[in-house]
């Protein structure tokens, strides 16, 4: 008699898709399969079914299902239907503006680009593809999973793949992990392009960790508004853990503090700068990922020089505990390729 | 050109950028430092260290057959694992490489399978290896065991679902198990095919090729397929099988150890020779082995003899059907000797 078990898998939930474009219909359900999520296809919002918070665990929505109408928009009308649900907006047309836009709705939790949308805007929907199964597939399945611990790079990566890791109590074992990071790098003779982004992205990370994630008692940043060449010493529980792994094709650096006190709001007030036709640089005035209280006037930075040299930004945050932003970068083909293939942003809250 | 004593190495034997770029990449994330060569006779014969893979690129002489260019590197390296990659005419002469000499891992290079047949290349247009397939290799062969099952081919975290089968009747549910797998993935029409045609005759394989009796001898190769078997409960077979978006595999272990390369290659080569035309039900042709190998994306055989047989076929599902099967397909050879220290180990 045959004997079936699995491992890993929670019990199969609902998740509700609105697109109407072939192949992101097939990407997203091998997609959906993977976090074990059966799937109800409607051709618009308004075909949606009532339903009440829970119902389904998220719902995909593709921003292309009118491309003239605006994102946010688009996100009320499925939030209407399908109230308090997270919803995870893909889009090939036009879709870093447009993905970027969805972010100010409170119930978008991932942006995801279809795949070869980013730096070439097409005409129609009949010359794109879906979004990438495997990345979507990963993004669904941890926030199925709702993990209480940081994740790091692994989910990532191949399983077995070697994960390195440093704890970090203040500014100095920051550079130091840095370099290790960057040495670990060189050794798989990245060109300097690869090694910039995979830089930027690490330097970021840690920073945001080391200077903005640290509160006091009272929940108020303690280094937030301090030069970055200050030199930081983190009391023994906000030290902060950084990790990272590669399997060949793939750079994943992850960095965990101790505060989780990153929003949600935040998060899309950050990234929606991007659309600001000014750089994000000229609005400096403190990098860093983590809600900012009062009138400190973060400008994101951090978080939006990581988001633009991912190709994955996950943000993982268990208030009050922990936040673990986890990026990971296609070194695999040409930088020009995994530039190519865009940002996309998860939140898990 | 010297290493750090404990250092772990590989050498290389390729002058083709993408290529060279693509194994330091995955082999430096394997904990491996490569050394590049352009010709099998300027490979470095001292001084690397710990040297866990050789790798020829048989792209440096095309017209040169793969034999002959894998003897010249191994004089300099007699008992390191041996990996081969090619562009170039690359089924043909990777599975010369497999068939004919002590390679036991080919890799073709992407794009090798869109070129014209004999055709020469321009070679800006070939990229290297796939990155995953050779980090998954080079992982194996450092530390791997001897069964892991799917999970070296799947992100970390992908579910993997098991079934155990003991006879013929099982094998049709463990086969439904694996087919319902695909379809709700959203598998369909020829990706679907693959997946069931691959874990179809992985089991077949298991059930009726690898049983041995007290003596050794095969017990069930040369019966009909259509005539039930059952195997005795200590000869459980074990599928594992998962999918982690873009790559779905399936993989068969039996506890008879019973397959060799030779089997392998013997198969193998009426791949090479053309296949023959198939006898309904009639066993022992490897026209099962020739059929996973024109499917699958990676085919693994790893064999502690006696002991165990696992068989693993990696399909890439993401994207068309077209595009994967343009992929190649890879295969990598595990034999773990009954010292657990031979050469060509895991």
């Amino acid at each position: 008699m045959a004997g079936a078990s699995s491992s890993g898998v929670r019990s199969l939930g609902r998740a509700a898709i609105v697109a109407r474009h072939p192949s992101t219909l097939k990407h997203a359900a091998q997609a959906l399969a993977v976090a074990n999520l059966s799937s109800r296809q409607a051709i618009g919002p308004s075909f949606l079914p009532r339903s009440a918070p829970g119902e389904f665990e998220l719902v995909i929505l593709d921003l292309d299902i009118d491309a003239s109408a605006p994102p946010v928009e688009l996100c009320a009308q499925v939030a209407a239907a399908c109230k308090d649900t997270p919803i995870v907006v893909v889009a090939g047309l036009n879709a870093r503006h447009r993905l970027v836009q969805a972010l100010a709705h409170p119930d978008v939790v991932g942006a995801v680009p279809k795949i070869g949308a980013w730096s070439e805007s097409a005409a129609n929907e009949a010359k794109l593809e879906g979004p990438d199964e495997q990345a979507l597939g990963l993004g669904l399945r941890r926030r199925v999973e709702r993990a209480t611990q940081p994740s790091g790079p692994a989910p990532y990566l191949l399983a077995g793949t070697p994960i390195e890791e440093r704890v970090i109590g203040g500014s100095a074992d920051k550079e130091e992990a840095l370099q290790a990071l960057l040495a670990d790098a060189a050794r798989f003779g990245l060109s300097d392009e690869k090694i910039r982004r995979i830089e930027t992205a690490a330097d970021e990370l840690m920073l945001n960790a080391v200077y903005d994630a640290p509160r006091d008692e009272r929940g108020h940043p303690l280094y937030a508004d301090i030069d970055r060449r200050t030199p930081v010493v983190l009391a023994a529980q906000a030290q902060v853990r950084a990790r990272w792994g590669c399997d060949g094709r793939v750079f994943v650096v992850s960095v965990a503090d101790r505060f989780g006190a990153l929003a949600r709001a935040t998060v899309g007030a950050h990234i929606q700068r991007l659309l600001d036709a000014r750089s994000p640089r000229l609005a400096r005035g403190g990098a860093g990922v983590q809600e900012r209280s009062g009138t400190t006037g973060g400008a994101g930075l951090g978080l939006v020089l990581t988001y633009s040299a991912a190709n994955q930004l996950a943000l993982q945050v268990v208030r009050g505990r922990f936040t673990e932003a986890t990026a990971s970068l296609h070194i695999g083909g040409s930088n020009r390729a995994a530039v190519a293939r865009g940002s996309a942003l998860y939140i898990y809250d | 050109m010297h290493a750090a004593k404990g250092t772990r190495s590989a050498a290389l034997v390729s002058r083709h950028g993408p290529t060279c770029r693509r194994v330091a990449q995955s082999l430096g994330a394997a904990g491996v430092a490569v050394h590049t060569s352009p010709f099998p006779s300027e490979l470095p014969v001292d001084n690397l260290g710990d040297v866990v893979a050789l790798l020829v690129d048989l792209d440096v002489s095309p017209g040169e057959a793969p034999a002959l260019l894998v003897a010249e590197a191994r004089r300099r390296y007699a008992d390191v694992p041996l990996m081969a990659t090619a562009g170039v005419d690359a089924r043909a002469r990777l599975l010369d490489a497999l068939c004919e000499a002590d390679v036991n891992h080919v890799i073709p290079k992407r794009g090798a399978l869109t070129l014209p047949r004999g055709g020469m290349p321009v070679l800006g247009s070939l990229e290297g290896p796939d990155e995953h397939d050779l980090f998954a290799a080079v992982r194996r062969l450092l530390d791997g065991p001897e069964s892991p099952g799917v999970t070296p081919y799947l992100l970390a975290g992908a579910p993997v679902h098991e079934v155990s089968v003991r006879s013929s009747q099982d094998k049709d549910a463990a086969l439904e198990s694996v087919v319902g797998f695909g379809d709700s993935m959203g598998l369909t029409g020829e990706k679907l095919r693959r997946v069931e045609l691959a874990a179809e005759e992985l089991l077949m394989n298991a059930l009726y090729d690898a049983p041995r009796n007290a003596d050794g001898r095969a017990r069930n190769a040369e019966l009909d397929r259509r005539e039930p078997v059952t195997l005795g409960a200590d000869e459980t077979v074990h599928m594992r099988y998962g999918c982690d978006g873009q790559t779905l595999a399936v993989a068969v272990a039996d506890p008879f150890g019973s397959l060799s390369k030779k089997a392998v290659t013997d198969r193998l080569r009426k791949v090479r020779d053309g296949i023959p035309k198939p006898n309904a039900g009639v066993a022992g042709a490897g026209l099962g082995l020739v059929m996973t190998y024109s499917v699958a994306n990676q085919l693994i055989f790893a064999v502690s003899p006696g002991r165990l047989t696992e068989v693993t076929a990696v399909l890439h599902v993401g994207g068309s059907n077209r595009a994967a099967q343009e992929r190649g397909t890879a295969v990598h050879f595990y034999v773990q000797h009954s010292d657990g220290e031979g050469s060509g180990g895991w």
